[in-house]
């Protein structure tokens, strides 16, 4: 009988072990980089940054590296990166420079970022791209695309906007994409404030997608809530509540039992005398 | 002359084992209990969200932080039984099924922030009920 517990007991926990193990699939992937973003003025997506409106410049402002290969980072290509909320929008800008920009071998260049939803690590689903038909008459269309399986699909209702102009060997892309929009669907990653979105910058010359990739680097941007929203979103009030409410009740109901426990040691000391 | 002492001597035998069988459940009640708060603690740090064991995302280290925490919540459960069980035999009542719901709810109760940790802490229990069932019934 001793013998059979002590299987049992084992058998327990081992199966607890192997259960807890089989149903964990969790993605691990290297640290991006990560910064908040507060809010600002909204700037114009024309692909210029205009000084006299001092548009953008309220934006977290980051100097990254796309590389070739991100597992293995060397000669990157350093960019500016401004990103900042306004309205129920986010706004990022790139700017970076090459030599020989305006030459023909740059002439179906591309900008695009694509978007992981917060829970999906690096699984990104969503690409927003300014795409070059001719650079050198600065023709150029936005693109919104949903990613499936590394496929690139078009959007049946694009939303956001892009922009990009080149001044000398420097180009500035412009983007914006909606905040809260519950109207994406599947198509688009539906962006939240309070929530931390990866985000994948990614350059090329060739228009196709993915292989058409030459350039790329991941950020993390964590999405502050608007100036006057609460700092914690009601979900995560209504959990620390509970926690604080059942911890507690379990807390009380155990004293009250060390308190029955003091009591039967009187009791017993009472009947034997 | 002979007959009487060994009567009185077997007499306070007897007597003196339940003593200590008494002494020694009243010791298992609040070493049971005391492990059992500390268990509980332990709990409120790890599964109130208060502490997490692990920051990484690599799959080993949730893994095991997910399992720490049931671990916790089961044993607490297991101590926490003992502990009432033998309370309920010192006042000469037996632990019915509805101490053992009670401790069952407040035991699965404390994982209520994480469904992967409830759901493993919620087979873990029932497991644990099954086997003392059976121990019940031989």
């Amino acid at each position: 009988m001793k013998k059979n517990a002590t299987g049992i007991i084992i058998f327990i926990f081992i199966a607890q072990l192997l259960m807890s193990s089989a149903f964990l699939i969790i993605k691990s992937y290297g640290t991006p980089i990560e910064f908040d973003v507060g809010f600002g003025t909204a700037p114009v997506i024309d692909g210029v940054v205009d000084g006299e409106t001092s548009e953008w410049a309220s934006a977290e402002k980051l100097e990254i590296e796309l590389f070739h290969n991100l597992t293995n980072p060397s000669d990157g290509l350093p960019i500016e990166l401004w990103v900042l909320q306004a309205g129920s929008n986010l706004y990022i800008l790139a700017r970076f420079d090459l030599n020989d920009h305006s030459s023909s071998e740059y002439d179906k260049e591309f900008l695009g970022i694509l978007i992981a939803d917060w829970d999906a690590g690096l699984d990104f689903t969503d690409a927003k791209i300014v795409q070059f038909s001719n650079m050198s008459t600065n023709n150029y269309s936005y693109l919104d695309h949903y990613i499936n399986d590394t496929v690139y699909y078009g959007d049946m209702n694009p939303n956001g906007d892009g922009a990009a102009k080149l001044e000398g060997n420097q180009i500035v892309y412009e983007f914006s994409m909606p905040v809260e929009n519950i109207e994406g669907g599947i198509e688009d990653v539906e962006l939240d404030h309070g929530d931390t979105f990866n985000f994948k910058i990614i350059f090329g010359k060739t228009a196709i997608y993915p292989s058409g990739i030459i350039l790329s680097n991941i950020i993390s941007i964590h999405l502050q809530y608007p100036p006057g929203a609460p700092d914690l979103p009601i979900e995560e009030l209504l959990m620390s509540i509970s926690t604080i409410v059942i911890f507690s009740t379990i807390g009380a109901f155990f004293a009250f039992y060390i308190y029955r426990i003091t009591q039967l040691k009187k009791e017993i000391e009472r009947i034997r005398s | 002359m002979s007959k009487i002492k060994k009567e009185n001597l077997k007499s306070g035998t007897v007597n003196r084992k339940p003593k200590l069988e008494e002494k020694s459940a009243y010791r298992s009640v609040v070493l049971s209990a005391v492990i059992g708060g500390i268990l509980l603690i332990s709990s409120i740090f790890l599964n109130g969200g208060y502490l997490s064991l692990v920051i990484s995302e690599n799959f080993l280290f949730q893994t095991l932080d997910i399992t720490i925490r049931v671990l916790v919540i089961l044993f607490f459960f297991i101590f926490m039984t003992i502990s009432i069980g033998n309370y309920k035999e010192l006042t000469g009542k037996p632990l019915d099924f509805k101490f053992i719901v009670l401790i069952f709810i407040f035991s699965l109760i404390q994982s209520f922030r994480d469904s992967i940790v409830f759901s493993f802490t919620l087979v873990g229990l029932l497991l644990i009920i099954v086997y003392l069932f059976f121990i019940q019934e031989n």
